[in-house]
């Protein structure tokens, strides 16, 4: 008679195996989702996709890469901040130097910049003369304000959210950016 | 009580081996091994990916330096516990895991400042392609290693007593 001892049959006997079956599903299911910019909001808009973590190369947000993009002042709890045309905050970033981004890659994507198809347009309260453009190592064109680089968070869902104000990620902090021209530490 | 076939048989199957590990159901050691790789490899692709956005993160030596060898250490790790389930195999696993979560979250919420020879890599926010889904396979990574190494440590045997001593 074959007498069964309840091995070799991968059979939960003990704790041990149920954490490391409920662990393993843990693991495919973090796998299999790679929401990785779940943290205050996400942004479908931001970038595009790449990798099995979804981040991607620099594309535009709110003001879309074929479009013209438009700069205005809005009061918020900041203060008068740099906006778009459709109210999402803009943020400098302080590793720039003047008209040149030290932002690509994943920083892009967490950081997604404000393209725009031609000159961009001033809204009220910003300083006409300060707008310019640059251009980007992959041929897209970057909206500048007093020669800094302007940028969207992917942390912020919407207008009025300023999420990336003083956020220290990819060796420097970032800020909102005042109609003078200059960062608004909040100092 | 005399040796039968069946007593003999049935005290065979009940002396543990001399190596053998503790988590002798395949299912087990296959879950905890692929899971552990599975996990390390989505924390390699993910500092592999990320490392070129933060080479000017530099001191001695940068943040994309860092990024790329925690991607190698992690692929290492993974096909060590793949195709050679050792004790060491899981420490390494263990080690790379739970050096890279302990990272990740104290450059997430201390600002320690530049260490040595590594750069200021203070990053106070989670918006950054992959790095809370790497922060989560570090996690898995570190509890399926854990488990892993104690289920491949080998238990204290009591020698049995032979067949036909005691009352």
């Amino acid at each position: 008679m074959r007498v069964w001892n309840g091995r070799g049959l991968g059979l939960p006997r003990r704790p041990l195996v149920a954490l490391a079956v409920l662990a393993a599903a843990a693991v495919l299911a973090a796998g299999c989702g790679s929401d990785n910019n779940s943290g205050s909001g996400g942004n479908s808009s931001g970038s595009g996709g790449g990798g099995i973590y979804g981040g991607g190369g620099p594309t535009s947000t709110a003001g879309g890469a074929s479009s013209v993009a438009t700069v205005s002042a809005a009061s918020t709890s900041l203060g008068m901040i740099l906006v778009d045309g459709s109210g999402r905050t803009l943020y400098l970033f302080e590793k720039d130097q003047p008209n040149q981004s030290a932002c690509a890659g994943a920083c892009a994507a967490a950081w997604p910049v404000d393209q725009t198809s031609g000159t961009p347009k001033a809204g009220s309260g910003v300083t006409a003369s300060m707008l310019g453009t640059i251009k980007r190592s992959d041929n897209t064109t970057q909206v500048t304000y007093n020669k800094h680089p302007l940028y969207y968070f992917q942390g912020d869902s919407g207008t009025g959210q300023h999420n990336g104000q003083g956020v220290d990620a990819f060796g420097a902090k970032w800020y909102v950016v005042t109609p003078a021209g200059g960062a608004d530490t909040g100092a | 009580m005399p040796e039968t076939e069946e007593t003999s048989r049935l005290r065979t199957a009940a002396v543990p081996l001399g190596h053998r590990p503790a988590a002798r159901s395949p299912i087990v050691s296959w879950t905890l091994r692929v899971g552990t790789a599975a996990a390390l490899g989505i924390d390699a692709v993910v500092h592999w990916q990320n490392a070129p956005a933060y080479d000017a993160v530099t001191a001695t030596i940068s943040q994309g330096a860092l990024f790329r060898a925690e991607a190698v250490l992690a692929v290492a790790a993974g096909l060590l516990v793949l195709v050679r389930p050792r004790t060491s195999s899981w420490v390494a696993a263990l080690a790379v895991a739970a050096s890279a979560l302990a990272a990740v979250l104290l450059y997430r919420y201390v600002d320690v400042g530049s260490l040595g020879p590594l750069p200021d890599m203070y990053e106070n926010t989670w918006q950054v392609p992959g790095k809370l889904l790497s922060a989560y396979a570090e996690g898995a990574a570190v509890v399926l290693a854990g488990l892993g190494l104690l289920s491949h440590r080998t238990p204290r045997r009591e020698p049995l007593p032979p067949v036909g001593s005691g009352p």
